[in-house]
């Protein structure tokens, strides 16, 4: 059995009164690609927010690598090798995709002297490959925001990247994305996986995706965890055909 | 033609002034969404600090920049973590309020250190020279060159370093700066000690060539609005561009419409203000948006 990387305690969060995230409990274990679906508003992306510590949770705990992080900041559990995308996809659209890839990697054990310098010739590179990696590399000079929307979904999934994190939290990395692309951002996860043996939680209301990808997956319904096991069984779970269709 | 030329000149040396002066402010809002009301107080301790050290050490006002910069500096990384910080999530409101308290606070202070009286630094070589028959003033026109210089190296921190791109990340979205490991706090700290720095040695340039007292401030706040409307937030090449209009139109009204004199120039720069945010709201460089594009 391997060890749990990423967990979760008992997470509740509300937002003025209204339960967001209610006593949920998850386990992502080191290596796997792990799926977290639900209808709009169950709570997936608030959830995320807690586990990355952007969002402080009400209650319940949060634990990295063994480590209570629950009081941690985003950039301390980016340190220790979390990364994620949003939703919204946020990359830096007035800088160059070179540019956008090099930021991901400041700040990590550097002096203030150091922070004054340009970048290690070895970060470049490491960018540069993997804009390769991600089918990026002819667009290194061109600006962010000139991109398109899959494009900058490859280009933020490069960035979470570029810290070489142990864990990659992915919100919805292909809403809005043709067919082609989706089987690119398919195969270079499955390449993570398999051959880097990078953990992946997923976040996606395509279920064919999330079928292919993972082999567990957790339901979130109305804040509340619904259903948590395999892509097979998930499928057939009554209570989550129930809560995507209705009676 | 050579009272045009000179208006010019003069313009464009107020302007390369205006232009660095501007900085602080347009950088703090366009980074942090700042809107710093004590900017034209810190430019007004920093010509002080330049009076202080011209009296008590014989100091060059210019040379004195090497002290004033890194203790201003400090200043502002220290205003940052104790007291702006805490505006940052907050309604744009509290942040007018607590800078305009500020604003009050550091001009009352002054005043009772110095008291009210107009100083003055007086270099020897606040003179002028003559060239192609157009008077140079050789204060000005150091003033113009260092400002040159600020600006050129703010832009090179900001463009080269990583210090640099992680306050433009910062700047772009800030939740994303945080989820790649960048220290929000920290970046922000040191965008403030940087602006206050740079909003000092600003007010330490000018200190030869105007009079010193503890509310000269506010006009530069004022100006600093127009220009960044001109120009842009936190766009360096835009702080120049409306340095440049402001200055050069300011000039060119106190030497061509008669009775009016140099004494226009707020007034000057609000009625600019009006009719930018009337014709063109986006400004001269449609600049005039957040750096961020997205806050939460």
């Amino acid at each position: 059995m391997k060890n749990p990387l990423l967990e979760g305690r008992q997470i509740s969060k509300s937002f003025q009164g209204l339960a967001a995230v209610k006593q949920v409990n998850l386990t992502v274990f080191t290596g796997e690609m792990m799926g977290l679906i639900g209808p709009n508003g169950s709570g997936k992306t608030t959830l995320f927010d807690c586990l990355c510590c952007l969002q402080p949770v009400d209650r319940g705990k949060i634990f990295f690598k063994g480590r209570n992080v629950t009081q941690a900041r985003p950039n301390q559990l980016a340190r220790m090798g979390l990364a994620r995308t949003f939703q919204r996809i946020r990359i830096y659209r007035q800088m160059t995709v070179l540019e956008n890839m090099l930021i991901s990697r400041q700040w990590r054990g550097e002096t203030l002297l150091d922070i004054f310098k340009s970048s290690h010739r070895q970060t470049k590179i490491r960018a540069k490959e993997l804009l390769e990696f991600l089918l990026l590399s002819h667009l290194d000079r061109e600006y962010a925001g000139n991109l398109s929307g899959g494009q900058q979904r490859l280009l933020e999934i490069g960035m979470a990247l570029m810290p070489d994190p142990e864990i990659i939290l992915l919100d919805e990395a292909t809403s809005g994305i043709n067919p082609t692309l989706i089987n690119t951002i398919k195969e270079r996860i499955l390449i993570l996986n398999q051959q880097q043996g990078k953990t992946f939680l997923i976040i996606e209301h395509n279920i064919n995706f999330i079928s292919d990808l993972c082999s567990r997956v957790c339901v979130l319904h109305q804040g509340e965890k619904l259903a948590e096991g395999t892509p097979d069984e998930i499928k057939t779970n009554k209570a989550v055909i129930e809560a995507y269709f209705g009676r | 033609m050579t009272q045009f030329l000179q208006a010019l000149l003069s313009g464009l040396l107020l302007g390369g002034f205006y232009g660095v002066m501007v900085l602080g402010f347009s950088v703090l809002w366009g980074v942090m969404g700042i809107i710093n009301l004590a900017h034209g107080d810190f430019l007004m301790t920093g010509a002080y600090l330049a009076w202080l050290m011209f009296r008590t050490f014989n100091l060059d006002p210019f040379i004195s920049l090497v002290l004033i910069l890194p203790l201003m500096f400090v200043v502002g990384y220290a205003l940052q973590k104790i007291l702006l910080n805490r505006l940052i999530e907050r309604p744009r409101l509290a942040t007018l309020l607590v800078t305009f308290g500020l604003s009050i606070s550091l001009a009352n202070l002054h005043k009772i250190l110095y008291t009210a009286d107009p100083r003055n630094v007086p270099v020897a070589y606040n003179g002028s020279i003559e060239l192609w028959g157009i008077s140079v003033p050789i204060v000005k026109a150091i003033v113009f060159f260092i400002a040159l210089g600020m600006m050129s190296l703010l832009h090179l921190l900001l463009q080269r370093t990583r210090l640099g791109k992680a306050i433009r990340a910062a700047a772009q979205n800030k939740n994303a700066a945080k989820i790649v490991g960048i220290d929000i706090d920290r970046v922000y700290a040191i965008t403030a000690g940087i602006c206050i720095a740079l909003t000092a040695g600003a007010g330490a340039a000018i200190s030869p060539t105007q009079a010193i007292f503890p509310f000269m401030g506010q006009p530069f706040t004022l100006k600093a609005f127009t220009i960044t409307v001109l120009g842009g937030l936190g766009r360096i090449p835009g702080a120049l561009l409306g340095g440049m209009v402001l200055g050069i139109t300011e000039v060119m009204v106190a030497t061509y419409v008669p009775g009016i004199g140099t004494n226009f120039g707020v007034a000057l720069s609000l009625i600019l203000l009006v009719v930018i945010l009337i014709v063109r709201p986006q400004g001269l460089s449609s600049g005039l948006r957040p750096m961020n594009e997205d806050r939460s």
